[in-house]
C-alpha cells in the first residue's frame, strides 16, 4: 500500500507534464543534449539548432544572445515550481502548469473553454464574476484596471477564447512562450546572485521559431494583487519586440493600404511589441485570461505574431481579414 | 552588630553597581543617538536598540528632534524613533514644533504619529486652524486624527470635509471615523458611500453593510430604483443583500435578473442560488418563459444549481 503511494507521488511531476503535454498543439522540435550548449556556457557562433527545442527527454530551451555576442542555450522547462511569492520574497517557478479545473474542467482538460462552460460560470474561485469585473475596472483595484470600462472579465475570456481556437492553438500554447521568457529571466536573475560582477550573465535577446527577440524587464514598488482568490501577485514589467520581416512588412502594406500612416503604425506595432506584467502569464494558462483592453493586455493576436506561432497570412484569416478593427475593438458581448 | 555591617555594605555596593548601570546606559543612548545625528539608511540599526531602551532615551532624542541645524533626514528618522517610543514626554515638545511655522511641513507633520492618544484638547482650536491652512491631503488627514483626542465636534468637521474632497485612502478612513463618530448616522453614510465612485470606499461601505448587525432592506432599494442610478451603485446593492442571505429579498432578486445590466442580473443569479430552493423554485417558473433570452438562460442556471445542491 505504502508503495504504491510512493510510486503515485514519484510519478505526480509526470503526470502534471504529460497533462499539459495534452494541452498543446503547438509541438515542439527536438534535439539530443550533446548539441546544446547549455548556460552558463557560450560559444562564439550562433549554433545551428531550433529555438524552442525538447531535450533531455521533456526539458525546454530557447537560444540566448549574451550582450557580449555570444550564444547560450537556457533551461525555461514550463513546470510547477518551488512558490512564487513576492509578500514572503519567494522567487520559486510557481504553478506554470495549474489550470483551473475547478471552475472549468474543460479547460483544464483540452486548454480551451467551451462557450457554454463559459455561459454557465457565475463564478471564479469563489468570487462572483460580476465582483470580480467591477474590482476588474480601472480605478478599481488597480489603476489602468485589468479590464476596459464597457469590458467585463466574461466578455474578455469568451472572446480571446474565440481568437486562440480559431487559430487553432489552445491557452497553454499562448502561455508557453512568455512561460519560456519569464523562465530565463528567473535563471539569470538566481545564476547572477551567486556571480562576481564581471561574471554575470547579461542575456540581450534570445530566438523563437526563427525570430530574434529583444527584450526588458523592469521591476517596481509594490506588488499588485490578483482579481482573482488566488495566490498570483505582480510587480514587473516586461517589454518583447522584435522587426517584422520583410514579407510580413510588404503583406501589410499590400494588405492594409487603405490604413492611415498613423493606424498602420498602431497596427505594425500590435503584432511586434508587447508589454505586460508577469500575472497575465499565470492568468492565462489558469483561466484563458489575457486581460482586456489596457496597457498590460497581452493579445492572442500578439503573442502568435511576436513568437512566430503563426504567419502574417493565418493571423490575417483569423481577423476576417481585418488585424486593426480587431485589435482596436473592445469585448463588450457575455456569453450567457 | 556583623548582620548590620554586612546589610550596609550590601547597600552601598548596590547603589555604586546601579549607577554605573545607569552610567552605561547614558553612554550607550549618547552614542546611539550620536549615530542617528548622521546616520543613512542603516539608521534602523541604532533606533531599534534606543526604542527598546524607551523613556531613559527620550530626552537626549528630544534634544536632537529640536535641533535645527541637522538634516531633514536626520531629523525625521529621530522623530520617528520617538514617535514609536510613544512617550508623555515627547507631547509638548511635538506640539511645539507642530505649531512652528518656520518649520518645514514635512517635519511638522512627523510629529503627529507620536502625538495620537494623548488628550490634546488644549490645543484643539490650534489644531482645527492647522487642519484648516495644511493643503497637503496627508497632513490634513494625520492633524484630523489628532482631533480625534481634542474635539471630537471640530473631529467630524475636518472628516466630512475630508470625506466630501478626497478619494482613495483619505476617503475611505473619512468614512471609518464619521461612522465611529456618530453611530447613528452610519447606515446613511454608507449609503452614501455606495454611491460615490470611489472603489476603496465603496468597498468599505459594502462590506460594513454586510455585516451590520441590523439592515433596513428598503433604504437600500430606495437607492437601487432612483433615476438614472448607475449600473455598478445597482450591483454594489445586490451584492450587498445577496451576502446577507434573506429569503425576503427572492422576489427583488427575480426582478433584478431581468435588469438591462449584466452585472445586476449575474449577481442576482448567484444571489437566489443562496435562498430557499422551494421559494426559489416557485417564482422562477414564470422567469423560465421570460421573452428575453439572457433572462431564460440565467433562470434555467439558478434551477440547474439549486437542484445540484441537494
Amino acid at each position: 500500500m505504502t508503495k504504491t503511494i510512493l510510486t503515485l507521488v514519484m510519478l505526480l511531476p509526470a503526470v502534471c507534464f504529460l497533462q499539459a503535454q495534452h494541452s498543446y498543439k503547438h509541438q515542439l522540435p527536438t534535439v539530443s543534449s550533446e548539441k546544446l550548449i547549455k548556460a552558463p556556457a557560450c560559444v562564439n557562433e550562433k549554433p545551428d539548432l531550433p529555438s524552442p527545442v525538447v531535450s533531455d527527454g521533456s526539458r525546454e530551451f530557447i537560444l540566448f544572445k549574451t550582450a557580449a555576442n555570444k550564444y547560450t542555450c537556457m533551461d525555461v522547462t514550463v513546470e510547477n515550481g518551488e512558490p512564487f511569492d513576492y509578500k514572503q520574497g519567494l522567487s520559486g517557478k510557481g504553478n506554470q502548469l495549474k489550470a483551473d479545473g475547478e471552475d472549468f474542467p474543460h479547460f483544464a482538460e483540452t486548454g480551451i473553454h467551451t462557450t457554454e462552460e463559459l455561459a454557465n460560470a457565475k463564478t471564479i474561485t469563489g468570487l462572483s464574476v460580476a465582483k470580480i469585473t467591477v474590482d476588474a475596472r480601472p480605478w478599481g483595484s488597480s489603476g489602468v484596471g485589468f479590464v476596459a470600462d464597457d469590458e467585463t472579465i466574461m466578455s474578455v475570456i469568451w472572446a480571446d477564447n474565440q481568437t486562440v481556437e480559431k487559430l487553432g492553438l489552445t491557452h497553454p500554447d499562448m502561455a508557453r512562450p512568455l512561460f519560456h521568457f519569464w523562465n530565463a529571466m528567473h535563471y539569470q536573475e538566481q545564476y547572477n546572485a551567486e556571480q562576481e560582477p564581471d561574471s554575470c550573465l547579461q542575456l540581450a535577446s534570445f530566438f523563437y521559431n526563427g525570430k530574434e527577440l529583444e527584450f526588458k524587464v523592469q521591476g517596481s514598488r509594490g506588488w499588485q494583487e490578483s482579481i482573482f482568490n488566488d495566490e498570483i501577485l505582480g510587480t514587473g514589467h516586461l517589454e518583447i519586440w522584435r522587426e517584422l520581416t520583410d514579407e510580413e512588412q510588404e503583406f501589410l502594406n499590400e494588405k492594409y493600404k487603405y490604413l492611415s500612416a498613423e493606424q498602420m503604425k498602431q497596427l505594425k506595432k500590435e503584432l511586434s511589441y508587447l508589454h505586460t506584467g508577469e500575472m497575465v502569464l499565470f492568468y492565462i494558462n489558469r483561466y484563458g485570461f489575457y486581460e482586456g483592453h489596457n496597457e498590460y493586455r497581452v493579445d492572442p493576436v500578439t503573442v502568435a505574431s511576436l513568437f512566430g506561432l503563426k504567419s502574417i497570412n493565418e493571423l490575417h484569416q483569423s481577423a476576417n481579414g481585418d488585424l486593426y478593427g480587431y485589435f482596436i475593438a473592445h469585448f463588450t458581448e457575455n456569453p450567457e | 552588630m556583623k548582620k548590620g555591617v554586612i546589610t550596609a555594605i550590601s547597600a552601598v555596593l548596590l547603589i555604586f553597581s546601579l549607577n554605573i548601570r545607569a552610567q552605561n546606559q547614558q553612554s550607550e543612548i549618547d552614542s546611539l543617538v550620536n549615530k542617528m545625528r548622521t546616520a543613512g539608511r542603516e539608521w534602523n540599526t541604532y533606533a531599534e536598540p534606543l526604542i527598546k531602551i524607551g523613556e531613559p532615551a527620550v530626552a537626549a532624542l528630544i534634544e536632537n528632534a529640536r535641533d535645527t541645524s541637522l538634516s531633514l533626514w536626520n531629523r525625521r528618522i529621530i522623530m520617528t524613533t520617538l514617535n514609536t517610543i510613544h512617550s508623555e514626554q515627547w507631547v509638548e515638545p511635538a506640539l511645539e514644533i507642530l505649531f512652528d511655522e518656520n518649520e518645514a511641513p514635512e517635519i511638522r507633520n512627523r510629529t503627529t504619529a507620536g502625538l495620537s492618544g494623548f488628550d490634546l484638547s488644549h490645543v484643539n482650536t490650534k489644531l482645527w486652524e492647522l487642519f484648516s491652512g495644511f493643503e497637503n491631503q496627508f497632513y490634513k488627514s494625520n492633524i484630523a486624527h489628532l482631533l480625534l483626542s481634542a474635539d471630537t465636534a471640530m473631529a467630524y468637521r475636518a472628516f466630512y470635509e475630508l470625506y466630501q474632497t478626497q478619494d482613495g485612502h483619505i476617503q475611505r478612513n473619512a468614512l471609518q471615523k464619521l461612522a465611529f463618530l456618530r453611530p447613528g448616522e452610519s447606515t446613511n453614510w454608507y449609503l452614501n458611500a455606495l454611491q460615490g465612485e470611489d472603489w476603496m470606499t465603496a468597498n468599505l461601505a459594502i462590506d460594513s453593510l454586510i455585516s451590520a448587525s441590523s439592515l433596513n432592506a428598503d433604504l437600500l432599494l430606495s437607492v437601487y430604483y432612483l433615476p438614472d442610478i448607475d449600473e455598478e451603485v445597482q450591483w454594489r446593492i445586490v451584492y450587498v443583500l445577496s451576502q446577507r442571505i434573506n429569503s425576503a429579498n427572492i422576489p427583488f432578486f427575480c426582478e433584478a435578473l431581468k435588469s438591462e445590466s449584466w452585472l445586476v442580473r449575474t449577481e442576482s443569479a448567484i444571489a437566489l442560488t443562496k435562498l430557499n430552493k422551494e421559494e426559489v423554485l416557485k417564482q422562477l417558473v414564470v422567469l423560465q418563459n421570460d421573452s428575453a433570452e439572457v433572462v431564460r438562460n440565467n433562470a434555467r442556471w439558478v434551477i440547474r444549481e439549486l437542484n445540484n445542491s441537494y
